[in-house]
């Protein structure tokens, strides 16, 4: 595989042309036909699931027993990875080994652990009178929450001011802690936008809304 | 059922969002992405079936995201981003169950090195693997930006929206792992 020049050239830059001598090509093996068993492995556990009319070529039931919707079209792979196994030739630069077929029966195999995880969801799934209980519940320790937290805000504001913290400080705390922001915390990031009204992403709160909400606050 | 393979990356999401055709929508990012993102964890924690683990758990929570997922961004690099996630999360497991069970292969330089070794087809003469196993001695933040940037030829300003870092310190942070390796291919 033939490098781009541009990291060709970095390389030259920095002197090291060692690492130009060396094959681009990952030295690892993947079995054979890994990624394209994949998606026959997903295909027969969404056959299970019985819920989907996602259809990956999954023909109705038989009383035969089938071999996986990609069988017969991986079949001269499967023979040439079984002759592959008991030969094996590492001459591509690439010793990491990946299953057969696995790339593609790999997307079916995650629709069908994605069915998974629905089905436990809609099980655990609160009836509506429990699910306006619950929520009155939460919107009561929220409001007294909100009490205990006014009459606390001047004591808090004295303690906590962030102005009091310097830029320096807060990047040093985010360095020392990088790893706690893990991908949950990206994905929440990616939904923001929810938890701001449509309304006041449109534009649409009038003058004696704002007038309104700042009288109520106190604030004027 | 007609294949989604002519679509951008854009027009899939759109049809991810239809229930009709969502689930081949899924299916299309799936195989479009799945050897490079599969390859970027693989590089990480040296066995496929580790790999296997994390890159499935990295499409899982692309499903249960991809609705939030914002358009204007990357589609190409919130996956990396997430495939990035997964793996040192994976990476950090690894290394406390090793710790707890006293074990002293764990995921860092010398357990990583041991894995290598374990690989089929390992050959500790072959240039290639060596370069895998001067890679490994890496810390693990400078090993991601070497792998992107060396194997995967990810231009900085793609690799800094993946690693929320400034160009300048990737830049610096690829010049010192290339280095480093260099310097213990010599040595070696």
């Amino acid at each position: 595989m033939k490098r781009a020049e541009y990291i060709e050239s970095e390389l030259k830059e920095l002197g090291i042309k060692l690492l130009l001598d060396i094959p681009k090509t990952v030295p690892f093996a993947v079995p054979m036909d890994y990624f394209n068993e994949l998606h026959g492995r997903i295909a027969t556990k969404l056959d299970i699931t019985e819920e989907s009319d996602y259809s990956l070529g999954i023909h109705k039931k038989t009383p035969f027993s089938e071999p996986s919707p990609s069988y017969f079209d991986n079949l001269s792979t499967q023979i040439l990875a079984k002759i592959n196994e008991e030969e094996p030739n590492w001459g591509k630069n690439n010793p990491f080994v990946v299953p057969n077929r696995y790339f593609e029966q790999f997307p079916s195999a995650v629709l069908a652990q994605v069915k998974e995880h629905k089905a436990i969801k809609r099980s655990l799934g609160l009836p509506v009178f429990k699910s306006l209980q619950l929520a009155a519940s939460v919107a009561l320790i929220i409001f007294v929450g909100l009490g205990i937290l006014k009459m606390n805000h001047q004591k808090i504001n004295n303690e906590f001011s962030l102005d009091g913290v310097t830029q320096e400080e807060i990047a040093a705390y985010v360095h020392e802690n990088i790893d706690d922001f893990d991908t949950d915390i990206v994905l929440n990031g990616l939904s923001y936008n929810k938890v701001i009204p449509d309304k006041i992403l449109n534009n649409q709160v009038s003058d004696e809304e704002i007038k309104q909400y700042l009288s109520e606050e106190g604030m004027n | 059922m007609a294949s989604l393979a002519h679509l951008d990356d854009r027009s899939l999401l759109v049809a991810f969002r239809n229930d009709e055709t969502k689930e081949r929508a899924f299916t299309e990012l799936i195989k479009r992405y799945q050897e490079r993102i599969y390859w970027h964890i693989r590089r990480m924690v040296i066995h496929h079936e580790d790999a296997n683990d994390v890159l499935q758990n990295v499409f899982i929570k692309v499903w249960k995201n991809l609705g939030e997922f914002r358009e204007e961004a990357n589609f190409y690099t919130w996956l990396y981003r997430i495939g990035t996630n997964e793996t040192l999360t994976y990476l950090e497991q690894q290394k406390r169950r090793s710790s707890l069970s006293m074990d002293d292969d764990g995921e860092d330089g010398n357990g990583l090195s041991n894995k290598l070794k374990a690989e089929q087809g390992y050959d500790s003469n072959k240039i290639e693997w060596k370069l895998q196993q001067a890679i490994q001695t890496l810390p693990e933040k400078q090993r991601i930006v070497f792998n992107l940037r060396y194997y995967d030829e990810m231009p900085y300003e793609k690799m800094s929206e993946v690693l929320d870092t400034s160009e300048g310190a990737l830049k610096a942070s690829y010049h010192h792992a290339a280095k480093k390796i260099e310097a213990f291919l010599k040595e070696n």
